[in-house]
């Protein structure tokens, strides 16, 4: 692996800073918001200071339910992203279209199989607690999650 | 036709592989050193350099540390970093400098030692800018990007694998014929497909590996080069289009199948007067096999989505009738944001690029695409300047 090297030791945690702080503190309380522009109602994702559309710094944040849809995936075979990934092997990274929003956001995916992932499969949020602080909004396929809540 | 007024006088490449022991430093000094032997100049003659600030070492204004190391004192001097557009935006820099006349003869370099730095492990990281929200949930930059945006391409167009493949041992047939190649061991599409998958859809040789070496490359004025250099390589158009986009929070770009070549190609082959049909030998910016299909389309060599059928068809490599990447490429020759493309581009217009030269090269189109898919860069050179 020393040919890609482009890997840290332990996985990598958000550090919430003055743009992402309500962001990274709502998925502690296992809530999933969007910033929306005041002055063009657009909504954006990652959070920034401006509206990339009209460069108001007027926003509003919007909770999404987390339903969406799978535009792109790939699996990784192999702990390029260092030695802490291993035991995650394989994993599946994903980009998601929320419904509710429309926004666009990378995640990864908590599936069995993910020979059973497709572009166009329907995903949900979940919650997943990394550490003390800080907990990572990752998505499930719309079918494990109706057996979850119903276990 | 037409030309920048501006040539590319002088190339110098140093080894490439596995070079330990040899710091950043010195593999761009090397490059340099052979750059101006090429081109006929002392070093003091040098009074523009650019450079790239390191990966693995982050530097202070590295130009500067270059320029020192050479013992020159420039008019001009700056640090571009656009990840794999670096070097086609050195080469349109440099051409700009020295049609203003603010410089006369501009250095372009760059070399590092990313497979076997000691710097990483003396100063941590570079810091990419998507820790937060890409990084925590697995993604590499570079490769796991262009997996995303392969995985698109498949589902919208039906791209085979095996195409991708197709394009790894196209490259590989061409390395084994370059003495300064890292990978010069010979690649079947048996081996390709045995190979593990390491970010499904992408295989092993599907993906660039980090390398050590540098190039450079040193632009005048055409009016210098037809009376004073040898075999002087014209710049007859340059194209930089940027997507708005950032390799942090990758989405939109891995999700649209397209990249920013479209729009500087055609800026690219607007002020050269030419299209695609035009090129001799194309150089395109390679991370990983699916760049090289992407850009196929988006440079106009086939309509989009055709890419897997076009590289299908036996197209590229030694035998077909556009030879691409006749170097080897990132993926079999080193990885040097787009430092050894130049260079190859101007050994094929010259001539001289031995085992692996094509006949009757004329005219090269040289990309870079940096950033995942965020930003692209293409400049056309040619033998003649018309």
């Amino acid at each position: 692996m020393e040919m890609w090297k482009c890997h840290t030791g332990q996985k990598p945690l958000p550090v919430p800073d003055e743009d992402s702080l309500v962001f990274w503190e709502a998925c502690r309380r296992q809530r999933l918001v969007v910033q929306q522009c005041v002055a063009c109602q657009r909504y954006r994702f990652p959070p920034s200071p401006l509206c990339p559309a009209c460069l108001s710094p007027r926003s509003a944040w919007r909770e999404d339910p987390g339903a969406g849809d799978i535009e792109t995936f790939c699996v990784y075979h192999s702990a390029l992203a260092g030695p802490a990934w291993q035991p995650e092997l394989p994993y599946v990274v994903a980009v998601i279209r929320l419904r509710h929003t429309g926004v666009q956001m990378l995640s990864q995916l908590q599936c069995d199989d993910p020979r059973a992932i497709a572009i166009g499969l329907a995903v949900q949020v979940i919650f997943e607690p990394a550490s003390q602080q800080v907990v990572l909004p990752k998505f499930v396929p719309v079918a494990a999650s109706q057996i979850a809540s119903r276990a | 036709m037409k030309t920048t007024q501006t040539a590319i006088v002088g190339i110098g490449a140093s080894r490439v592989g596995r070079l330990r022991g040899m710091s950043a430093l010195h593999l761009t000094l090397e490059a340099c050193r052979h750059a101006l032997t090429d081109a006929g100049l002392t070093a003091g003659a040098i009074d523009g350099i650019l450079t790239r600030n390191l990966d693995m070492d982050v530097t202070y204004m590295y130009s500067q540390l270059v320029a020192k190391h050479l013992g020159i004192t420039p008019r001009f001097a700056t640090d571009i970093n656009l990840g794999g557009a670096t070097a086609v935006a050195m080469l349109e820099q440099a051409a700009m400098l020295i049609a203003t006349k603010v410089c006369r003869f501009v250095l372009c370099a760059y070399g590092e030692n990313r497979r076997t730095s000691w710097a990483a492990e003396r100063h941590g990281r570079l810091r990419m800018g998507n820790e937060d929200f890409e990084e925590c949930f697995g993604l590499t930059w570079g490769m796991g990007p262009h997996s995303l945006a392969a995985q698109r391409h498949m589902h919208e167009f039906g791209t085979p694998s095996r195409s991708l493949g197709m394009i790894a041992v196209a490259q590989r047939d061409y390395a084994v014929r370059h003495p300064n190649a890292d990978f010069r061991q010979p690649l079947s599409l048996e081996a390709y497909e045995r190979a593990p998958m390491l970010i499904a859809p992408l295989r092993k040789y599907d993906l660039a590996y980090l390398f050590d070496g540098g190039a450079a490359f040193i632009v005048a004025a055409q009016a210098w080069a037809r009376d004073h250099s040898a075999a002087p390589v014209h710049l007859l158009g340059f194209g930089q289009a940027h997507a708005g986009e950032h390799l942090a929070y990758c989405a939109p770009m891995v999700t649209r199948t397209t990249t920013p070549a479209t729009q500087a190609g055609s800026q690219a082959y607007g002020m050269a007067g030419l299209g695609p049909a035009d090129i001799d030998v194309a150089l395109l910016y390679d991370d990983t096999t699916y760049g090289v299909l992407v850009q196929l389309e988006d440079f106009g060599f086939c309509a989009k989505g055709e890419g897997g059928d076009f590289v299908a068809a036996g197209h590229l490599g030694p035998a077909g009738r556009l030879p691409v990447n006749t170097h080897g490429g990132n993926l079999s020759q080193a990885h040097l944001d787009g430092m050894l493309h130049v260079v190859e581009g101007v050994l094929q217009l010259r001539g001289a690029a031995g085992l692996r030269q094509v006949d009757e090269a004329d005219v090269a189109l040289v990309s870079g695409l940096g950033g995942a898919f965020a930003v692209s860069t293409a400049a056309i050179l040619g033998r003649d300047s018309r």
